[in-house]
C-alpha cells in the first residue's frame, strides 16, 4: 500500500458515501444507492469516479422517450442511473445515455441492482453513448468483499463532501445530546 | 420494553454454553495503581478472540460519558485472535485514542468505559478492609464501569461485520459486541479484585454488570436498519404468538412462570432510579404487576388456554405491564422460540418496486402509514425538533428548528413527513412510478419505505421524531431491551444509563442458567 494510500472498511466506506453524496446534494435515495454500489461491488476507479462525480452535484436529469426507449442527455452518473434503472426495472426496453461523465460508476451500480433488486443488467458503448438493456438472469452475484485501499487524497475529497452535512458545534447544541459534562458519581 | 430470552446477550450465552467456550486471562500486566494491560482470551467454534484492555489514570474533570470525551479509564478491543507483541504494540498506540486511532481488520470492536466512581471505590476500600462490599450499594448501582461507546462493524476502519458475520457463536444480531461487553465485566471485577487485594464474594460479583450511557446516537440507528428492526421485532412477536397459541402447558411450565412472576416483582422493588418522573413510573408499575399477579394463580395457568386469559388481563394494565408480561411469557418456553434467535439478524434493505402504480403506492401509504399522515405539517409543533450531526466527533444531536442552527444540514430521520409529502405529490393515477420519481427524485426514498411496510409491518419507528413531543428515550430503550440491558435509568428525555450482563454468568462459570431479571 503506497504512503499516500489508505485501507478502509466497507462499511466506513459506505457511510462515507452516503453523506458525502447527501452533502454534495443528491437526493437521499441517491445517496442510498451509490453508498450500497461503490462499498460493496466498487474499487479504487470507482470511488475516484465517484468522488469525481460529486463536484458537479446534482441536476435534474434530462429525459426524452423515443421508440420505446429512454434517452437521457448530458448523462451523469450520479444523477441518472438511478432513474435509468427504474425505467428498465419498470419495462422500458433501453436507456441511453448520451456523454455520460463517469462510466466507471456503471458496473458497480448494476451490480447493486442485480444484487438488490435482482435486475440483470447490461452496459455497451463508450464515450458519447452507452446503451443499457436487460439481460438473462445468472447466477447470483458475490460481492468483493475484503477491505479497500483508497487514496487518502480521494478519501479527503469524500470527506469534504460529507462534512457539508455537519453542524458547526456551539455551546447550545452541545446541549442537544445529553448527559452532562462530568460524570463522576 | 423489556429484555427477554431473546435478548443478544441471552442468546450469546445460551450459544458460549452450547460451544464449551473457555476464557483465559494470558496477560495480566497492571500497576498497584490500576494501570496497565490485560488480554483475555475466549476459544469456540474453533477459534479464539481476544478483549484487550487498556487502563490509564483519569482526572475527575476529564471524566465525562459523553462522546464528545477525548479520554477514558479504560479503553478495549475485541481483536481476532490471540495478539503478539506487534500487535499489542499497535494497540496500545491506538486504541485509548477510540475514534481518533485507526483500526485494523484482525480488530472486531471497539470500547471504553469509565468508573462508577462511588462503587469502584467502595468495591476496592472493602476488600482491603477484609470486608465484602455492602449488598445494598452493589444493588442500587449495579456496575464498576459503564462503557460509553461500543463501535463495530467497520468504525474507524474496524473489520466489517460481513468478515466475521457467519461464523459459528458470532451470527446474531451485535453478537461481538456483546461479546465484547461481557469480557470487558470480567476485566472490570479483575481489576476491583486486583486494587482491592481479595477476591469479591461470587454472587455479589455476579450482580456486578457493565454499565452504558447511552445518548442519541442509537435514534438514527432504528431507522436507518428497518429490516433489521422488523425482524428484532417480528421475532419477538412471533415468539409471543407460539407461547400464546399453547393450549395446555406442564406444571413445571406453570412453576417457571410463577417463580419468573415474583422474580420479576423484586426486581421492580429494586429497580432505584434517581430521577422522580422515571422512578415514579417504575414504581406505578411495580405496583400494577403486584395487583396483576395477585390476579392469577398456578391453577389458572394450567388451565386450557390459561396464558391466553392471563396476558389478556395483563393488557388491561396497560402498555407498561403488557410489555413485561410478554417478556415474562416467553421465559420458560425456550425449547419452543429458541430456534427464533437466528432469524434476527438480517442484511436486507428494502428496495424499489418502480413498475408500481402511482395510485398502487398511494392506496399502500394510506394503509401502512396513516400514523403519518395524521400529523400536521403546517403545524410548527409538527416539526419542531431537527436532527443533525455536530462536526463535534460527529455527534448526532437534536436541534430546536427557528432557535438552533443548522437546520439547512437537517438529518432525515423524518420519515413520517417524507409520508407525508409523497402522499400528498403522489397523483391517483396508473401513471408508473418511475415516471413520477424521474420529476420528484426527492420522493424516491420514502416511496421505498413506503412498499416496504407492505411486507414488513415492524419495520417503521411509527412516530414523527420532528414533532415538539417526540421522546428519543423511548427509542433507545427499545432497542437496549433487545440488547438485554436491564435497570434503565433515564436521565432525560435524551439519554439513558442502563445495566447490562448483570446476573448473567461469570467468565468461569460459562454453561450456568441465565436469569431473565437480575435479583440479589
Amino acid at each position: 500500500m503506497a504512503p499516500r494510500d489508505l485501507s478502509v472498511s466497507r462499511a466506513e466506506l459506505f457511510a462515507l458515501v452516503l453523506r458525502a453524496c447527501r452533502g454534495a446534494g443528491l437526493p437521499q435515495s441517491h445517496g442510498e444507492d451509490f453508498a450500497v454500489a461503490v462499498s460493496r461491488f466498487g474499487d479504487r476507479a470507482a470511488i475516484e469516479a465517484l468522488a469525481r462525480a460529486l463536484v458537479a452535484g446534482w441536476r435534474m436529469p434530462s429525459l426524452r422517450e423515443e421508440g420505446g426507449r429512454l434517452w437521457v442527455s448530458d448523462a451523469r452518473a450520479t444523477c441518472d442511473l438511478p432513474v435509468a434503472c427504474d425505467a428498465l426495472f419498470a419495462g422500458v426496453s433501453e436507456v441511453r445515455l448520451e456523454a455520460l461523465d463517469e462510466p466507471g460508476l456503471i458496473a458497480p451500480f448494476l451490480a447493486r441492482e442485480t444484487q438488490e433488486r435482482a435486475l440483470f443488467l447490461r452496459a455497451s458503448g463508450g464515450p458519447g453513448l452507452w446503451v443499457l438493456k436487460r439481460r438473462q438472469p445468472e447466477r447470483e452475484l458475490s460481492p468483493p468483499g475484503g477491505r479497500i485501499t483508497v487514496a487518502r487524497e480521494t478519501f479527503n475529497a469524500l470527506q469534504s463532501h460529507a462534512a457539508k452535512t455537519y453542524v458547526p458545534a456551539t455551546q447550545t447544541s452541545r446541549q442537544g445530546a445529553g448527559a452532562g459534562a462530568i460524570d463522576n458519581d | 420494553m423489556q429484555p427477554t430470552r431473546l435478548s443478544f446477550l441471552r442468546v450469546l450465552m445460551r450459544k458460549l454454553s452450547e460451544m464449551n467456550a473457555t476464557v483465559t486471562r494470558p496477560l495480566w500486566e497492571m500497576s498497584d495503581k490500576g494501570h496497565g494491560r490485560a488480554v483475555y482470551t475466549i476459544r469456540f467454534a474453533g477459534r479464539a478472540y481476544s478483549l484487550v484492555a487498556f487502563s490509564q489514570a483519569l482526572a475527575d474533570e476529564e471524566r465525562t460519558d459523553r462522546v464528545i470525551a477525548t479520554k477514558w479509564d479504560a479503553a478495549f478491543v475485541l481483536f481476532d485472535g490471540v495478539p503478539d507483541d506487534a500487535d499489542l504494540a499497535r494497540l496500545a498506540h491506538n486504541v485509548p485514542l477510540q475514534e481518533a486511532g485507526r483500526l485494523g481488520p484482525r480488530d472486531l470492536v471497539l470500547s471504553r468505559a469509565n468508573k462508577s466512581v462511588r462503587l469502584f471505590e467502595h468495591v476496592v476500600q472493602a476488600l482491603r478492609a477484609g470486608r465484602q462490599p455492602d449488598k445494598q450499594m452493589i444493588r442500587d448501582t449495579g456496575y464498576l464501569m459503564r462503557t460509553t461507546a461500543v463501535y463495530g462493524n467497520g468504525k474507524f476502519g474496524l473489520a466489517d461485520r460481513e468478515t466475521f458475520a457467519k461464523r459459528d457463536g458470532l451470527t446474531g444480531p451485535f453478537a461481538a459486541e456483546m461479546l465484547t461487553v461481557w469480557l470487558i465485566r470480567a476485566f472490570t471485577h479483575d481489576l476491583a479484585e486486583h486494587l482491592g487485594g481479595a477476591p469479591i464474594d461470587r454472587a455479589l460479583k455476579r450482580h456486578l454488570g457493565i454499565g452504558n450511557a447511552t445518548g442519541l446516537g442509537m435514534a438514527p440507528f432504528l431507522v436507518s436498519h428497518p429490516m433489521l428492526v422488523d425482524a428484532w421485532f417480528r421475532v419477538r412477536e412471533t415468539a409471543l404468538a407460539r407461547v400464546l397459541a399453547l393450549g395446555e402447558i406442564s406444571e413445571e411450565e406453570a412453576e417457571a412462570l410463577m417463580k419468573s412472576a415474583s422474580e420479576a416483582g423484586k426486581y421492580l422493588s429494586s429497580w432505584r432510579v434517581s430521577e422522580t418522573d422515571a422512578q415514579a413510573e417504575i414504581d406505578a408499575l411495580a405496583g400494577a404487576w403486584s395487583e396483576f399477579r395477585a390476579g392469577f394463580t398456578k391453577a389458572a395457568l394450567l388451565s386450557p388456554g390459561g396464558l391466553r386469559r392471563v396476558f389478556a388481563k395483563a393488557k388491561a394494565h396497560g402498555t407498561a405491564l403488557e410489555e413485561l408480561a410478554a417478556a415474562w411469557l416467553l421465559e420458560p418456553f425456550g425449547a419452543l422460540i429458541d430456534d427464533l434467535a437466528e432469524a434476527q439478524a438480517t442484511d436486507a434493505t428494502p428496495e424499489l418496486d418502480a413498475a408500481m402504480t402511482c395510485r398502487a403506492l398511494k392506496a399502500l401509504i394510506e394503509e401502512n402509514c396513516a400514523w403519518a399522515l395524521e400529523c400536521d405539517f403546517e403545524s410548527p409543533e409538527a416539526q419542531a425538533q431537527f436532527w443533525y450531526v455536530s462536526e463535534e466527533k460527529l455527534e448526532p444531536r437534536l436541534g430546536l428548528r427557528g432557535r438552533d442552527a443548522g437546520c439547512e444540514r437537517e438529518t432525515p430521520l423524518d420519515s413520517a413527513r417524507q409520508f407525508n409529502a409523497l402522499h400528498e405529490a403522489l397523483p391517483a393515477a396508473e401513471t408508473p412510478l418511475w415516471r413520477f420519481l424521474a420529476e420528484h427524485p426527492e420522493h424516491r426514498a420514502a416511496a421505498r419505505r413506503a412498499q416496504m411496510l407492505a411486507h414488513h409491518p415492524y419495520a417503521e419507528v411509527r412516530a414523527n421524531l420532528l414533532a415538539q413531543e417526540a421522546a428519543p428515550i423511548q427509542l433507545l430503550r427499545a432497542k437496549l431491551s433487545f440488547f438485554g440491558a436491564t435497570r434503565f435509568d433515564p436521565k432525560s428525555r435524551l439519554w439513558t444509563r442502563v445495566t447490562l450482563a448483570q446476573g448473567l454468568p461469570l467468565h468461569d462459570e460459562i454453561g450456568r442458567e441465565s436469569p431473565w431479571l437480575p435479583v440479589i
